[in-house]
């Protein structure tokens, strides 16, 4: 009851004028860089940092946290309508987004993924209101154990990331996870398959990577076709997702959401990992999952639910415990601070009023976000009317840049090219992409989480078994991985 | 059996060993105290087991899929080469011409590939560039690489 | 016809007036300059310099634009800088870690003594080791005793194999001939949350710990740096409790070694100004830096003194044989 009213009194401080209008710009902005692919929340975040000393410290915060936000239901987009991923949480979005758009479905794909996000950020909102301090307190039990065996469930789904062949589906995660090798060593910081070369000593970053592999092999691969290219027509009432797709879609939502409230709270975990391991959850789930990778709605949902419902939760143990769970809300730490305010334990004991008008201001900023993407919808779905000749140049375009102001260097601009030509190449060779990408993000924190641990255990995998949440994983690995092979030798006896 | 996948499990295969032999010079270390070269050698040691086992499976023909034709042209077309070769000179010219020109000059020949008439494709590039620029310099606040200092 | 040809020359030749050879005049700046920053926008090596930059640009009188180019642990941005015009609008905001500890450890794309010319050494991260609030241990004197009478039973969190985090302690340990098992995390943050959550028993951590040691979350045992620090004025500092070692990373700007003497002086003297600045105090205050200044001179000096020490840190520990980079 009194956290009721003091969420009332936070709702009743953002509701006034100039506050309503810092959430909705900042809505506003964050849309913007979640439908541009390369500059992502972070950079806005700090762009705008030194702009709003000018508000007053909750104005200020509220801007900043409506950017993440709407940058999280922008991200899926570019990824729906052409294949080009606008921020690595909506990487996994490509896979079934796109092929929903081939098929004439945009505006549902946009439609269930603005629904989802909504439902699922809300109820994050709900957690982080109700039980903030026991999340945050569990969270920090994991340590490089429980992480390991976490990721290591996360590999699992790479076989039903597969849709044909197992060993190409295995090929591909193991150069991904060569690719996420190159780089500083974690723990030595010894340079790894950098070849002296001074941009790779922080590893590639996953969105050139993206945008080459999904954005300019799709242009590459399209480019050859002589037939031109069907243009899809797409009626007014196909715009928002229609029964059946809501019906397919619900569980996915569902459970998107679930998964993206747990994950969001882990240090390191957040909108990324969650989108990917959500799809995969699904794709395990999924009666028909062939139908995956061509276009189902599930494929959708259930990470555009799951990175909305992490980008809520994320701020849990940044407000209770101030500890920045990803990079965005580690560049909102930095705001906080240069704003004079400690997030932390302390925080709700001395600026209560701030800390509810934050929770206020995100559930308002929900609404509108919601409200304000929906008609959106018919404006984005008219982009497939381009015709592709006009169109292509433009999305060349916006992978360039994207790539460019990932870290304002040209280097990734190569990066982003040569993983085109590798994409295409991969098509044209019958590979997928997608096992590739899982392992490439998955593969350092699975390294460094493995090293960690047996280093605290002077080199004994008990540390693994020893540990209640990290046996729990690692059962359910065994489960994941035995259990298909069971299914497939009973159906083989009978 | 198919050529494609024996191609791409050499392919992969070779990238496998180099990375096998760079991982050695890495060092592997103990598992008390594993090493830089410890996980790049266990993936590259399993990527050899699924490339050997990918090529022998299309060897010995268990499989045997529909033959895929591979000539190097049918593989690369010429317009994909095209595209390729222009983002490479465009991210090499970027730094030293400044975005505006550099952009206008890449889109303008992305156009003209696309076969849009001379002055439709100069209007539209001219169109994007500045659009492009003035959405991402002055709105998202991005340097991009300016020309003699000013734009 | 003729007007216009006339038109576009006066243009052109305007354009080639303002951009031939930027002559040196008293008059520097007369255009905006640009600092770079090799670290992501947030960090407390962009807030500082962010800081530095408002405060010396109403002294200079034209604009710092602060330029992220994040990368190859911050040395990305130094070479940009280097493949600029020497003329003193590109500089470069780096911590001294970047030219004396990362290019040890990797080969730089710069000599870490001949390539700059340093302006200005401007601030510092709060450096320290800690326990949780919790923790048996109340000095470090007695987190020492326990390590000598308990081998490898304590673990502990630094911000990466060969920082100055894991310098500190193992001074410690060399000293107290202590063995504790190292856990390095990536950055302070994540050794903060491995330390919270009971992970480690205790950590040598970077500025996120004054948040947590304000909030009772966390017992300061001593700070790193060579001076009592001004936000945590009791805690002693490792030298006061016998262990000579300090911090060596110190925030600074750098130009190329071969800008205009004068056009280095003047960028010195307006920056040394912005450092007593309240502005950029105040705004040091809120982020958790803790100031100092050196001129150009002594921080070529502190380069060179802190090279050799970390030198014998990183072989001693086996961390490198020999420096990746000749420092000449």
């Amino acid at each position: 009851m009194e956290a009721l009213n003091s969420l009332l009194g936070g709702l009743a401080i953002a509701f006034e004028f100039h506050n309503l209008a810092l959430i909705l710009a900042g809505c506003l902005l964050g849309t913007l860089v979640g439908v541009l692919p390369g500059i992502g929340p972070a950079g806005a975040i700090s762009i705008l940092l030194p702009l709003s000393f000018q508000l007053p410290p909750a104005g200020a915060i509220i801007m900043l946290a409506g950017i993440y936000n709407g940058a999280m239901y922008g991200g899926s987009t570019t990824s729906i309508l052409v294949n080009v991923p606008g921020e690595a949480a909506s990487v996994v979005t490509c896979l079934d987004g796109y092929q929903m758009a081939r098929k004439g479905k945009a505006g549902a794909a946009l439609g269930i993924a603005v629904f989802g996000s909504f439902i699922a950020a809300t109820v994050g909102l709900i957690g982080l209101q109700l039980i903030a301090g026991p999340l945050s307190e569990f969270a920090l039990k994991f340590g490089p154990p429980e992480y390991f065996a976490v990721i290591l469930l996360g590999f699992t789904f790479i076989i039903y990331l597969a849709q044909r062949s197992i060993i190409k589906a295995a090929i591909m995660a193991l150069c991904g996870l060569i690719l996420g090798a190159i780089g500083l060593d974690p723990i030595t910081s010894q340079p790894r398959l950098t070849f002296g070369i001074i941009s790779l000593y922080e590893g590639l970053h996953v969105v050139p990577l993206a945008i080459g592999l999904f954005g300019l092999a799709e242009i590459l691969a399209n480019l050859e076709k002589t037939v031109p290219q069907k243009i899809i027509k797409v009626k007014f009432r196909n715009l928002f997702p229609k029964k059946a797709h809501w019906l397919k879609a619900r569980w996915a939502i569902i459970r998107g959401t679930l998964i993206g409230f747990f994950m969001g709270i882990l240090p390191g975990g957040g909108p990324v990992l969650s989108s990917f391991i959500s799809y995969g959850v699904e794709k395990r789930l999924a009666k028909k999952p062939q139908r995956f990778g061509r276009g189902a709605i599930e494929g959708v949902a259930a990470p555009e639910s799951a990175n909305n419902a992490a980008a809520s939760t994320s701020f849990i143990p940044l407000l209770t415990l101030g500890i920045p769970p990803n990079v965005v809300l580690a560049v909102l730490f930095g705001a906080f601070l240069m704003h004079g305010i400690t997030p932390g334990p302390l925080l709700l004991k001395e600026h209560p009023d701030i800390f509810w008008c934050i929770i206020g201001s995100m559930y308002i900023g929900n609404i509108i976000l919601l409200v304000m993407n929906l008609p959106l919808i018919p404006l984005w779905v008219q982009v497939l009317r381009i015709p592709e000749r006009i169109l292509y140049p433009l999305i060349i375009l916006l992978c360039v840049i994207g790539a460019f102001s990932i870290n304002n260097n040209v280097f990734d601009i190569f990066i982003m090219i040569i993983f085109g030509v590798f994409g295409y190449l991969l098509r044209k060779f019958d590979y997928e992409p997608a096992p590739l990408i899982l392992a490439f993000v998955l593969g350092p924190m699975f390294e460094v989480n493995l090293r960690r641990s047996l280093l605290m255990s002077q080199g004994s995998f008990g540390i693994f078994i020893e540990r209640p949440v990290a046996l729990m994983a690692l059962v359910l690995c065994f489960l994941v991985i035995v259990l298909p092979v069971y299914h497939a030798l009973t159906k083989r006896k009978k | 059996m198919n050529r494609l996948d024996i191609i791409s499990g050499v392919i992969f295969l070779a990238l496998a060993f180099l990375v096998l032999m760079h991982a050695f010079t890495l060092g592997l270390g103990k598992l008390a105290q594993p090493q830089p070269g410890f996980f790049p050698f266990w993936a590259a040691f399993f990527l050899i087991i699924f490339c050997l086992s990918l090529i022998s499976e299309n060897i010995t023909g268990k499989k045997n899929k529909s033959e895929t034709s591979f000539f190097l042209r049918e593989i690369i077309p010429r317009k994909s080469f095209l595209i390729v070769l222009s983002l490479l000179v465009y991210a090499l010219l970027l730094p030293r011409l400044g975005y505006l020109p550099a952009t206008f000059f890449l889109l303008l020949f992305l156009f003209m590939t696309a076969r849009i008439k001379i002055w439709g494709a100069l209007i539209k590039s001219l169109l994007a560039v500045i659009l492009s620029y003035i959405l991402f310099q002055y709105l998202l606040k991005t340097p991009l690489p300016q020309t003699l200092g000013i734009l | 016809m003729k007007i216009r040809s006339i038109i576009s020359i006066l243009f052109l030749s305007s354009m080639l007036l303002v951009f031939a050879g930027q002559p040196v005049s008293a008059a520097f700046p007369e255009r905006p300059i640009t600092l770079l920053v090799g670290f992501s926008p947030g960090g407390s090596m962009d807030l500082s310099a962010r800081a530095l930059a408002a405060a010396a640009e109403k002294i200079l009188g034209q604009p710092i634009v602060v330029e992220n180019k994040p990368g190859g642990t911050g040395m990305v941005a130094l070479a940009a800088m280097l493949a600029q015009n020497p003329d003193g609008y590109t500089l470069c905001a780096t911590p001294s870690s970047v030219i004396i500890r990362a290019s040890q450890m990797q080969e730089a794309p710069f000599k870490p003594f001949s390539s700059f010319r340093p302006i200005i050494g401007f601030s510092e991260p709060q450096l320290g080791i800690v326990v949780k609030n919790d923790a048996r241990w109340k000095s470090l004197k007695e987190l020492v005793n326990y390590a000598q009478k308990n081998p490898n039973k304590l673990k502990y969190a630094t911000t990466g194999i060969g920082s100055t985090t894991h310098a500190a302690v193992d001074v410690i340990s060399a000293k107290k001939k202590l063995q504790m098992i190292h856990v390095p995390y990536k950055g302070s943050m994540e050794a903060l949350t491995a330390l919270l959550g009971g992970h480690v028993d205790f950590a040598a951590l970077t500025s996120e710990l004054i948040p947590a040691v304000k909030a009772g979350q966390l017992r300061l045992l001593a700070v790193i740096s060579e001076k009592r620090s001004p936000i945590f004025p009791k805690t002693s500092t490792l030298k006061e409790l016998g262990y000579d070692f300090a911090n060596d990373a110190v925030f600074a700007v750098v130009a190329p070694a071969d800008i205009p003497t004068d056009v280095a002086k003047n960028l010195e003297e307006a920056f040394a100004a912005a450092t007593k600045s309240k502005e950029y105090l105040d705004a040091l205050d809120k982020i958790g830096m803790i100031p100092v200044y050196y001129n150009g001179e002594k921080f070529s000096e502190f380069l060179k003194i802190y090279w050799k020490k970390i030198n014998e840190h990183l072989i001693a520990t086996g961390v490198i044989k020999e420096a990746a980079t000749k420092p000449e």
